[in-house]
């Protein structure tokens, strides 16, 4: 059983992860927080259930997908996309990286602001238009005054480059490789 | 011609036009339909594709979870960014019209005059660092770590560490002889022993391969990790000793404050936490595993037990008295109905309470809650109420009060708004005809909960709504002590009065946090009070 201020600590480090989950279906960033949120504060009034980490981990996981898929009910002009075995075997999917990486989610926004500032000026303009301002492919290519597919291109681009930057750039993969290249 | 120089330069193998395969070809079709799908653009056809693709494909799956994620981590560094940056605007926004402009001029005028005196004074060594080693002043960069001070023969393969002063980005430390002290970013000091292979992950975390550190973490350093091959030790704002053998992989934790959490198994499996407190010392083996976990040499406990009242409850004397055996004289009534049984306790007799029955400890009131500090402990037997012990205004809208249920050791706290907070250890239910050892401790660090002998809670805030914890100090206008009893709530939160009812045995309150170490003597000596008497 786990104490408390650990189920909070355990929500807070794997907030991205769960956030990136529920959000991956809901498309809606804020809705996503709303979600996890609720799924944060189920967790804790339920806190005698759980036996370790990732029990939380994946608890909160199932919650905050029934929130989001309820909340796509009540706006009933946004179902779920994605068919429920595919979220199920995506659900298995995020725990599975879980499994891999949760010790290093905290270095995770960090790492990525690195990355992100290795991208061109373009490049970062676009990724900022598209995922912080939350407009849409079409309407960026307007501002830009660039093609639609261009600006698909560079989000592509942007995307390949920043999993790369980011898979090299995590601490525990610096480590790693350190201690090969001294050993 | 230019198709001609192509198929030239083709031939001769120095083609520079980029072909794509038609794996790659695949892969930017399934990209461009996670972003279609993201800002739901997505065509029909699409979508089922992309269905498709996800249901059968694991590395499918695995690129569209990293897209995932990594848009999510754009827009929370983005948020990171603004908010550094809308502090940085408030901050200069607000200033003037706070303190003036005149202010703001001579307070400019100052700060360009301390700058320059800073300049001067400070300047020549640089190395971006001052005498004293003052944090703030440190010129961090991207660097993570300061070394502080190291041992006149200190040597470290790749000469990363060289001097005191030297500041340390991510990457190994290799000791091979000596000792260093690094300070982190985050104000986590570590001390290295050789021969040692350690990891600087970031500010707040850190992996140690093998060898010996000790650690220390403020405040501001909560929650810093040294990590090994078999688990994490998150440091909750304390010290602590790691060992760990370079060829067994095996590590030994020494808490000598505060408190850790161990975080048991290696990455990528399900890990079982364990707090670990003051005093006590776990071996871990290779995979992860406590092979032994013991409390140090009764000598190296902290002592300095304060014993203000022990109540061993065994009669109820003239006039519902309840002798204090301790030499403070603290005597309790007992309430309630007159006729009320003794009963075989865990030492001599103990007290049988029902409906309408507790001990009043009013008369000590005063005394009691100008403490800072406090534990109390208790032998308990089927309980079948709620409440333990309660101080309060009479009203419970300032109150704290140590109780239980079915599931849980509480300690909860209320001061004068509407909401109460808590914290709580879960148990595993009372077995009927069964005694158990309870206690609370309370400092300015936080709240500690116990149940034989084994710490089952610790924190500084509240589980409800986050706010710190309060002792006995915070409460306003105290009025009623009890044991086993709180009256009727009337305050903020209405409740209906609560009792014991069950049997409870030798009470004992310190005027000071107890460690583990002392709350597990006084399990394993039911009876017996601190300081022990054999010592």
């Amino acid at each position: 059983m786990l104490s408390e201020p650990t189920i909070v600590r355990i929500l807070l480090r794997d907030r991205i992860q769960i956030l990136s989950y529920i959000d991956s279906f809901l498309g809606d960033p804020a809705s996503a927080e709303d979600c996890y949120q609720d799924a944060c504060a189920a967790a804790v009034a339920k806190r005698e259930f759980f036996e370790d980490e990732t029990h939380v981990y994946r608890w909160a996981l199932r919650v905050g997908r029934n929130k989001a898929v309820d909340l796509c009910r009540k706006r009933s002009r946004e179902p779920v996309l994605l068919d429920d075995d595919v979220l199920d075997s995506l659900e298995a999917q995020w725990e599975y990286q879980h499994a891999l990486g949760a010790d290093f989610q905290a270095d995770r926004v960090a790492s990525l602001k690195d990355c992100l500032s290795s991208l061109t000026e373009a490049s970062q303009r676009i990724v900022h238009l598209r995922y912080v301002d939350g407009m849409k492919t079409g309407r960026i290519a307007g501002l830009l005054d660039r093609k639609v597919e261009t600006v698909y291109q560079s989000l592509t681009r942007a995307h390949t480059a920043l999993r790369k930057c980011m898979s090299s750039d995590t601490s525990q993969n610096e480590v790693q490789e350190s201690q090969k290249s001294m050993s | 011609m230019h198709v001609e120089r192509y198929l030239a330069e083709r031939s001769a193998g120095i083609s520079k036009i980029n072909v794509m395969k038609p794996e790659e070809i695949k892969n930017k079709a399934f990209q461009l339909r996670i972003i279609r799908y993201q800002e739901k653009t997505i065509t029909p056809a699409e979508l089922q594709e992309l269905n498709h693709e996800l249901r059968n494909s694991e590395q499918r799956r695995t690129e569209f979870a990293q897209i995932c994620e990594t848009s999510r981590l754009i827009r929370e560094a983005s948020m990171v960014q603004v908010n550094e940056k809308k502090d940085r605007i408030s901050r200069i926004l607000l200033f003037p019209a706070t303190v003036g402009w005149l202010k703001m001029g001579v307070a400019a005028l100052l700060m360009i005059s301390i700058g320059v005196f800073s300049f001067l004074k400070l300047n020549p060594s640089a190395d971006g660092i001052v005498d004293g080693n003052v944090a703030d002043t440190i010129a961090w960069g991207d660097s993570v770590v300061i070394v502080e001070e190291l041992g006149s023969d200190t040597v470290c393969a790749g000469s990363n560490v060289t001097k005191q002063g030297d500041l340390l980005g991510k990457g190994w430390l290799r000791l091979q002889k000596g000792w260093v002290r690094l300070k982190f970013r985050s104000g986590a000091v570590v001390t290295l022993e050789a021969p040692a292979s350690f990891g600087i992950n970031s500010a707040m975390r850190s992996y140690l391969e093998y060898g010996k550190v000790d650690v220390y973490a403020p405040e501001s350093a909560r929650d810093f990790v040294v990590a090994t091959k078999s688990m994490e030790v998150v440091d909750l704002g304390t010290r602590f000793e790691l060992n760990v053998d370079a060829y067994s992989g095996e590590s030994v934790v020494d808490v000598t404050e505060g408190l850790v959490d161990l975080h048991l198994g290696s990455r990528g499996t399900q890990r079982k936490i364990q707090p670990l407190e003051a005093g006590w010392k776990a071996e871990v083996d290779h995979a992860g595993t406590i092979v032994n976990m013991v409390e140090r040499e009764a000598g190296a406990r902290q002592g300095g037990e304060v014993l203000l009242a022990h109540w061993k409850l065994d009669e109820i004397a003239n006039g519902g008295m309840l002798p204090d055996s301790g030499s403070n004289g603290m005597d309790a009534l007992f309430r309630g109905d007159a006729t009320a049984e003794t009963s075989s306790g865990r030492v001599g007799n103990a007290l049988d309470m029902g409906d309408e029955e507790y001990i009043d400890l009013s008369q000590h009131i005063q005394s009691v809650t100008s403490l800072d500090a406090f534990t109390l402990t208790a032998w308990i037997r089927d309980p079948n109420g709620s409440i333990l012990f309660s101080v309060s205004d009479g009203s419970a809208n300032n109150r704290i009060q140590f109780n239980l249920n079915n599931k849980h050791l509480v300690y909860l706290w209320q001061d004068q708004s509407s909401l109460w907070d808590s914290i709580a250890g879960s148990v595993d239910g009372w077995i009927p005809g069964q005694w158990y050892h309870v206690a609370v401790s309370v400092d300015s660090s936080g709240v500690r909960l116990y149940r034989d002998g084994k710490l089952l809670a610790s924190g500084s805030t509240g589980i409800q709504i986050g706010t710190p914890c309060l002792g006995l100090t915070d409460i306003k206008n105290p009025q009623d002590m009890f044991l086993g009893h709180i009256r009727e709530g009337t305050g903020g939160t209405a409740f209906k009065p609560q009792w014991f009812r069950g049997v409870m045995d030798d009470v004992q309150l310190y005027g000071n946090a107890l460690n583990h170490s002392a709350i597990r003597e006084l399990y394993v000596n039911p009876g017996e009070v601190l300081p022990r008497l054999t010592e």
